[in-house]
C-alpha cells in the first residue's frame, strides 16, 4: 500500500457524515430552484456559497449578465441567474480535479404523496424534488472532499467546486456559462466530474445529443366552402411528415457501438411532438406548425443535423410550392469521453469496491457534460452521482440514502487517486 | 349618376364602414356592439326594432318591422365574422373599414356586414313609403349573431315570430339567386397515441406518425367524392382545416385532434356521411394498426327550394336588370341560414346579397362600393315588386 492513508479512513470519514449529510441534503432540497422559470437562484447559490465558505474554499459567485439571460430564454430573463464556484489550492502542485452540478430542479408538478419541497427521510430514503436529479450529487462531491480532509488527505493541485443553474433548459447560462468565461478549461482543470444522476454503480461517458425546432409551413388562407382556392398547410405538413417519417427510418439504421442506456436507445432518431394549424373549421388554413425532437449519436454533429432537415425542408417545397420556415428552439451536441481514460478508469475502480462490475454508460439524453468536453475541450470528463436517473422529473422523487453514501466515497477515493502520490494503490478493505 | 342615388350611396359606404368597424369576431361573438349600433340606427328613424335576448343574454340580436300587411318579406344578415387571423397578413387594418380605390376593407366587409347594411337601408326607405301608405305589404328585418359557429341566431328569431311568406339571406353572391345551397358538416376525428419522452421514443406511440394515415385517407375521401356533383352547388369537400397533437416539445403526443370541413350536396346527408366517415377509419385502423375515434360537431343540413319560385324569378329578373347577371339557375357553395328559412320554418327563401364569396374569410377582406350601392337598389326594386 502506497500513501499515507488507506480507503477505510476515507470510508469511515464518510460514515461519521452520514446524519450531517442528510440534514444538509435536506436544507438544500428546501429551497425551491424550480426551472422554467429559474426561480431561487440567488437564495440557493448563497447556500451554497455558505456552505464552501466555512469549509475554507475560495468562493467566487458568477450572476450570468442579463443581457446573455435575454438571449437564451427571452421570456425568463428577469430571474437571477447566479453560479457558484469554491477553489481549494493545495500548496504542492498536482492535478487540478473539478467537480460540477446544477442545483435547478424541473417543476414539481402535482399528484405528489410528499411534499416536494418539505423534504422527509422515510424507509432509508430522501424525499423531495432535485433528491436525485441533482442536489444529491452536489451534497456528495462536498462531502467526499470533507472526508478526505477528516482522513487526513492531503492532496496535491487544485479541488474546485461548482454549483450552477439552468441545465434543466440547456445549461447556456449555468455550466455553459462558466466554460464561455473561462472558468473551466484545460489550464485549470485536469479532470472533470459531472455529479448528475446515473446512479452510484454507473460511470457515465458521455450523451447523445438533440436538435429541437419547429417548421411552419406557408400556405394560403380560403373558406371551407371554396377550399380549393386555398393552400391548404396542414396538407403541405403532411407532405414534410411522409419525408421524415423516411428520414427516421434512415436514422434508425444510424447506430452507435457506445453503451447507451436503454440498449434500444443506441440510434438517431426524430420525433414529431407537436403540431398545430387552423383557426376556425369552416377557414382552410395558412399555417401550420410542427416541433420536432432530433436526437444526435455521439458521431453525428448539430451542423450536420441541421443540414439533413434543411434538405428535407427543401424537397418538401419543391414538391407542394409551400415555404417551410425553420426556427431552431434548443441544441445540445453529443458528446463523448473516452471509457480509457484515466478519470473514467479511476471511477469505475472506486466503484467496483461497491459494485460488481461497474457498468459504462451513454445517457440517451443530454446534459451539461458537453459543454467541458465539446467547448471547454477537456477529454478527461465523466458523469458520476449517486441519484437514480429513473427518479428524474417524477413524482415523490428520491434518492437511495446507501447510494448517496456509496457515491460520496467512490468520489472520495477517486479523487485521493487522482490527487495524491501514487494514488490509494489496489488495496481494497473487503 | 342622380343626386338622391349620390346620396343614398354615401350613406350606405358610411354604414358598412360602420359596421366593419365594430369588431364582432365569433369565436367569441363579440356581436354585442353591432346588435346596439344597428337597434340605435334603427330606433333613429322610428322603425320598430327589438333587442332580442335569445339564445343567448350576452349576444342579442336585431329584429325589426316596417308595415303589418302581406305579404311579408324577411331581410336577413348575420353581424358575426371569423376572426382576423394573423393581422400581419393584412395590409389594411381588419377593423379600420379603410376605403382604397372603390373598396372598402376589413373583416366582415363581404361576409357580410354588406348585406347587413343594404338591408337596414331597404328596410328604411321602403318603411317610408309603407308608412306614407305608397305600398302594402311589411318587410322585417334580422340581424342575427352565431351564423359562422352554426348556433342558433336566425333560427331563434323566426321561431320568435319574426318570420314571413319570403326570406332572402343577403349572404355575398355577386347577386346570383340561389335556390339550393349546400351542407356543411364538422367532423373531430381523434388519432390515439401513447406518450414518452422524445428522448426514447420508441417507449412510446407517436399519435402524429399515427395521424398520417388517416391523413393520407382523409386526401383520398376528398378526391372520391369531388365526383359527386349537384347542378346547382357544385362539388362535394372534405376539407382538413385543422390538427393540433402535443403538449411539449420533449414528449411523444399522446393524441392528435383532426378536424374536418364537409361539405355536402342536397342528395348527400350527415347521416350518409357519418357512415362514410366510419368507414373510411375502420380501414385506416385496419390496415395501420391504430386507434381512433370521431364526433359530428356541427351540422347544417343542405336546403333547395324549386328553382323555379316566384321569389327567385323576381330577384334573377331584378339582377339580371340592373347589374346584368345571368338568370341560369344556380345554388350556394356555402352553408348560409337560409336552410333555417326552408327547413325550419317552412319559408320560401333564397340566398342573395351583393360582394363575392370568394372574399369571405381572406386576409384583407373587401367588398366593391360600387357593387354594393347596385345591390341596394336591386333589392329595394326586387322587395319592392314583391309587395305588389
Amino acid at each position: 500500500m502506497t500513501g499515507t492513508v488507506d480507503r477505510r479512513a476515507i470510508y469511515d470519514a464518510v460514515d461519521e457524515r452520514v446524519d450531517e449529510m442528510i440534514s444538509f441534503l435536506c436544507d438544500f432540497l428546501a429551497i425551491e430552484t424550480e426551472n422554467p422559470p429559474g426561480r431561487g437562484y440567488r437564495e440557493g447559490a448563497a447556500f451554497l456559497a455558505e456552505a464552501m465558505a466555512d469549509r475554507g474554499y475560495d468562493v467566487e459567485r458568477v450572476t450570468v449578465p442579463e443581457v446573455v439571460v435575454a438571449d437564451h430564454y427571452p421570456e425568463r430573463s428577469d430571474h437571477d441567474r447566479v453560479n457558484v464556484l469554491g477553489r481549494k489550492t493545495a500548496a504542492q502542485p498536482g492535478p487540478d480535479v473539478h467537480f460540477t452540478g446544477h442545483f435547478d430542479v424541473v417543476p414539481a408538478g402535482e399528484d405528489w404523496d410528499h411534499d416536494p419541497y418539505d423534504p422527509v427521510v422515510e424507509d432509508g430514503r430522501v424525499y423531495g424534488r432535485g433528491a436525485s436529479d441533482m442536489k444529491s450529487g452536489i451534497v456528495a462531491s462536498l462531502f467526499a472532499v470533507d472526508a478526505l480532509e477528516a482522513a487526513g488527505v492531503a492532496p496535491r493541485g487544485s479541488i474546485t467546486q461548482s454549483m450552477t443553474v439552468d441545465e434543466e433548459t440547456g445549461g447556456f447560462t449555468g455550466l455553459g456559462y462558466l466554460v464561455d468565461e473561462g472558468y473551466v478549461d484545460e489550464a485549470n482543470t485536469d479532470y472533470c466530474v459531472y455529479t448528475e444522476c446515473f446512479d452510484a454503480s454507473r460511470v457515465c461517458l458521455g450523451h447523445r445529443g438533440v436538435l429541437k425546432f419547429h417548421v411552419t409551413a406557408h400556405g394560403e388562407t380560403a373558406h371551407g366552402c371554396m377550399s380549393h382556392d386555398g393552400t391548404n398547410a396542414i396538407t403541405a405538413m403532411q407532405a414534410l411528415l411522409t419525408r421524415v417519417d423516411e428520414y427516421e427510418d434512415e436514422l434508425h439504421d444510424r447506430t452507435t457501438e457506445l453503451p447507451v442506456t436503454p440498449s434500444e436507445s443506441r440510434r438517431a432518431d426524430i420525433s414529431a411532438t407537436m403540431i398545430d394549424a387552423g383557426y376556425s373549421e369552416n377557414v382552410v388554413p395558412d399555417r401550420c406548425r410542427a416541433t420536432f425532437y432530433r436526437v444526435l449519436v455521439p458521431d453525428e454533429t448539430v451542423e450536420g443535423a441541421r443540414a439533413e432537415v434543411d434538405a428535407l425542408l427543401a424537397d418538401a417545397e419543391a414538391a407542394t410550392g409551400v415555404t417551410f420556415e425553420y426556427d431552431e428552439i434548443m441544441i445540445a451536441e453529443p458528446t463523448s469521453a473516452s471509457r480509457d481514460c484515466t478519470v473514467a478508469q479511476t471511477y469505475a475502480r472506486e466503484a467496483g469496491a461497491f459494485y460488481d462490475d461497474p457498468e459504462f454508460v451513454v445517457s440517451p439524453g443530454s446534459d451539461d457534460q458537453r459543454f467541458v468536453i465539446n467547448d471547454a475541450g477537456i477529454e478527461e470528463c465523466i458523469v458520476y452521482g449517486p441519484g437514480r436517473l429513473e427518479q428524474a422529473h417524477v413524482e415523490d422523487e428520491y434518492v437511495p440514502i446507501d447510494a448517496l453514501v456509496t457515491a460520496t466515497k467512490v468520489m472520495a477515493a477517486s479523487t485521493a487517486d487522482l490527487l495524491t502520490e501514487g494514488g490509494l494503490g489496489d488495496h481494497r478493505p473487503g | 349618376m342622380s343626386r338622391q342615388h349620390a346620396r343614398t350611396d354615401d350613406e350606405l359606404t358610411a354604414l358598412i364602414g360602420e359596421l366593419v368597424s365594430l369588431e364582432t369576431e365569433n369565436p367569441p361573438g363579440n356581436e354585442k356592439r353591432a346588435a346596439e349600433f344597428i337597434h340605435g340606427w334603427l330606433t333613429d328613424r322610428n322603425i320598430d326594432a327589438t333587442l332580442v335576448d335569445e339564445p343567448y343574454a350576452d349576444r342579442p340580436q336585431v329584429a325589426a318591422r316596417v308595415g303589418e300587411g302581406a305579404p311579408t318579406v324577411v331581410l336577413n344578415g348575420h353581424i358575426d365574422v371569423v376572426p382576423a387571423g394573423d393581422l400581419d397578413e393584412w395590409s389594411h387594418s381588419p377593423y379600420a373599414a379603410e376605403i382604397d380605390d372603390g373598396r372598402l376593407y376589413g373583416r366582415g366587409s363581404a361576409d357580410m356586414k354588406t348585406g347587413v347594411a343594404v338591408g337596414m337601408m331597404t328596410l328604411a326607405d321602403l318603411g317610408a313609403e309603407i308608412d306614407a301608405g305608397d305600398r302594402s305589404g311589411s318587410v322585417v328585418f334580422h340581424a342575427a349573431i352565431g351564423e359562422e359557429t352554426g348556433e342558433p341566431g336566425t333560427k331563434t328569431l323566426l321561431e320568435r315570430g319574426y318570420g314571413g311568406d319570403y326570406g332572402v339571406v343577403l349572404e355575398p353572391t355577386e347577386m346570383r339567386t340561389a335556390t339550393s345551397e349546400k351542407g356543411l358538416a364538422w367532423y373531430e376525428i381523434t388519432v390515439e397515441g401513447d406518450p414518452s419522452h422524445a428522448s426514447r421514443p420508441g417507449q412510446g406511440d407517436n399519435a402524429i406518425t399515427n395521424a398520417r394515415p388517416v391523413l393520407d385517407a382523409l386526401e383520398a375521401y376528398d378526391e372520391e367524392i369531388a365526383d359527386r356533383e349537384d347542378e346547382l352547388v357544385g362539388q362535394a369537400h372534405a376539407t382538413i382545416t385543422k390538427i393540433e397533437a402535443g403538449t411539449k416539445e420533449n414528449v411523444v403526443p399522446e393524441d392528435a385532434v383532426i378536424t374536418i370541413d364537409r361539405r355536402f350536396l342536397p342528395s348527400e346527408s350527415a347521416d350518409a356521411i357519418d357512415d362514410e366517415i366510419d368507414s373510411l377509419l375502420a380501414d385506416v385502423e385496419a390496415d395501420h394498426g391504430i386507434e381512433t375515434s370521431w364526433e359530428r360537431t356541427r351540422t347544417y343540413e343542405s336546403a333547395a327550394i324549386d328553382t323555379d319560385s316566384d321569389l327567385a324569378d323576381v330577384f334573377r329578373r331584378h339582377s339580371a336588370e340592373h347589374a346584368d347577371v345571368s338568370t341560369e339557375p344556380w345554388g350556394v357553395k356555402g352553408s348560409t341560414d337560409v336552410r333555417n328559412f326552408v327547413n325550419d320554418a317552412d319559408i320560401e327563401a333564397i340566398t342573395w346579397g351583393p360582394g363575392k364569396l370568394g372574399q369571405a374569410h381572406t386576409y384583407d377582406e373587401h367588398v366593391d362600393l360600387a357593387a354594393a350601392a347596385v345591390g341596394l337598389r336591386t333589392l329595394k326594386a326586387s322587395v319592392r315588386e314583391l309587395l305588389e
